[in-house]
């Protein structure tokens, strides 16, 4: 079941310096689906944010259509069920951690005894207990997330929509928070994650999409994404300097004397180089796809500067 | 509206000058209090009367310093409350309230009635203080100060309409401090223009004309003031279309703000 679905949508910003506006979001079209957790990538002013504004009813759609969990976003209803933590964040200063969370479930229209028990659990959840009654104007940054974190999902959220979540956060907390993901998606719920921290979206996400310049560059899954096309890398003892592949199969791309690197037309083409190898009486150790990190392929994926979905 | 209620109460007491307010009250109560110990001195002989004795009505001119209070207090509360709107919708924390299961104009509304509610209540609070112990210390009482307090609230009301218009269209709160004194200065130079006739005397016709079509459409908060002493001291007619017309006005202000806070991105 799709949580989130997106066709051809615009954001066009009318500046009144620029004639025509600005594109912020142009012509994009995806689909989340429940229980998984997505990530968006993108450089800086790419898009994500503003997509995820639309998404909210933050800020209104030039054309295309969105559905957040069956309503569009103009429908006070399709924000019943997310939580939302923005980028840059600045709660009520005048109010406490706990203050803040309660606010946050009053507009969410829940009991007290309901706020105040799910206060009480995310407070301890994001190790922010003894903080509670503490005004946040004199909360360090990464406070201000934990708290920001545990506001988003009073109201025990099925969407939830992370926009840079760790920023401002030390390791531990850093490490804390991948956790609290992990835990809600295992709990069938739905993240979208906004980050720039690539090594964390390659730990947690299913999915990734990379926007630029508005629009989608690529999308896919964490492993679409980081295993390099059809490439596989053989250890073995080699003593044959010399070894043919027919263009059919693929082409080495190169060979030491302990290593082989191979590209292939498609995956079966690895047991016929494994073959030819046994053949050869070659003792096979390894065999492995070769895999980039989420970083490497972002970082190929903006360079080239690639448009269309892929 | 719970939520935003104790939001805006906590705001309130957050801001450092809440606390004008208690100093006012204190002094207006401790004048108060003086004004009982007032003793005739005839001759440089004490009399030995106090106000009260000498059957002197202390009724109105209590009624009068509580409404010159509450004024003042009005006003310390439209400036205390200028910066909510600007602060609420600032970059990074409109989006928290924005992605709240609330329409925007349920949003605006509950944030509106808070204000005027807590605001009010405040005023109500230091105003009625103080009357009370103009009360008890002369041994008077009444209803017109709820007329007051009513008058209060209409008045806040109104201020608060045009403070939330600015406080959206412009996102700032030096303009809307600045555009609450400007709409009071012109209002204050259109009525005084009006009540001197010389609207009608300017000469250029289109002008003139142009001139009396913004008296009419301004809320008249200083003829509001005097509607009040007129009928809180049936010193004078009533003239409703005054405070018709200016709570109209305060409507019309706030339809136009839910308008243009819907069409707004943030």
């Amino acid at each position: 079941m799709n949580v989130v679905t997106v066709s051809d949508i615009t954001k066009v910003y009318n500046t009144g310096m620029q004639k025509g506006g600005i594109t912020a979001v142009d012509c994009v079209s995806l689909h989340i689906e429940s229980g998984e957790i997505f990530g968006l990538l993108g450089p800086n002013g790419a898009g994500k944010t503003t997509l995820f504004k639309m998404l909210l009813g933050i800020t209104g759609v030039t054309s295309g259509e969105a559905m957040l969990l069956g309503y569009p976003p103009s429908n006070p209803k399709s924000r019943e069920r997310i939580g939302y933590l923005p980028e840059n964040h600045r709660f009520p200063e005048h109010l406490t951690g706990l203050g803040l969370l309660q606010l946050t479930g009053n507009m969410y229209k829940l009991d007290k005894e309901i706020i105040e028990k799910r206060s009480a659990e995310l407070l301890e959840l994001v190790d922010m207990t003894k903080w509670a009654s503490t005004k946040m104007k004199k909360y360090s940054k990464g406070m201000l997330q934990r708290v920001g974190l545990a506001q988003a999902m009073i109201n025990d959220p099925e969407v939830l929509f992370l926009d840079e979540p760790t920023d401002g956060v030390d390791p531990i907390g850093r490490a804390e928070i991948k956790n609290v993901m992990q835990k809600i998606r295992d709990d069938g719920k739905t993240i979208i994650l906004n980050s720039h921290l690539l090594s964390e979206v390659e730990m947690v996400a299913d999915r990734v999409a990379i926007l630029q310049n508005g629009k989608l560059a690529k999308i896919g899954t964490v492993d679409e994404m980081t295993n390099k096309k059809l490439q596989y890398e053989i250890q073995a003892e080699f003593r044959e300097t010399l070894f043919d592949i027919p263009e059919e199969i693929g082409k080495l791309q190169s060979l030491s004397r302990g290593r082989m690197v191979v590209e292939l037309v498609d995956e079966s083409k690895i047991n016929w180089v494994i073959d030819s190898l046994r053949r050869k009486k070659i003792d096979i150790r390894v065999v492995k796809p070769i895999k980039i990190t989420l970083e490497q392929s972002f970082i190929e994926t903006v360079s080239s500067g690639k448009e269309g979905v892929s | 509206m719970n939520g935003l209620f104790k939001d805006t109460l906590a705001e309130l007491f957050d801001k450092k000058t809440v606390y004008l307010f208690f100093v006012i009250t204190f002094l207006s109560i401790l004048m108060t209090l003086f004004s009982g110990s007032f003793e005739m001195t005839i001759n440089g002989v004490d009399q030995g009367l106090g106000i009260d004795e000498l059957g002197i009505d202390v009724d109105t001119p209590l009624l009068k310093g509580i409404a010159s209070l509450m004024s003042l207090l009005t006003f310390l509360a439209v400036m205390l409350s200028a910066g909510i709107i600007p602060n609420m919708f600032i970059k990074g924390r409109a989006d928290y309230f924005l992605a709240k299961p609330l329409s925007r104009s349920s949003l605006l509304l509950k944030k509106f009635l808070s204000v005027w509610v807590v605001y009010g209540l405040l005023i109500t609070l230091c105003g009625f203080s103080c009357y009370l112990v103009g009360a008890l210390v002369h041994s008077v009482f009444n209803n017109l100060i709820f007329l007051l307090i009513g008058a209060v609230f209409v008045k806040l009301f109104i201020w608060l309409s045009i403070s939330f218009f600015v406080g959206i269209f412009t996102g700032k709160t030096v303009s809307t401090i600045m555009f609450l004194f400007l709409t009071w200065m012109i209002q204050s130079g259109l009525s005084m223009l009006y009540s001197t006739q010389m609207v009608a005397g300017f000469g250029y016709e289109a002008f003139g004309k142009f001139l009396d079509y913004c008296y009419y459409l301004l809320p008249k908060m200083s003829e509001m003031s005097t509607l009040v002493d007129k009928v809180a001291f049936l010193s004078g007619s009533f003239n409703s279309y005054i405070l018709y017309s200016t709570v109209g006005f305060a409507f019309a202000m706030l339809y136009f703000t839910l308008a243009l806070f819907k069409r707004k991105n943030y």
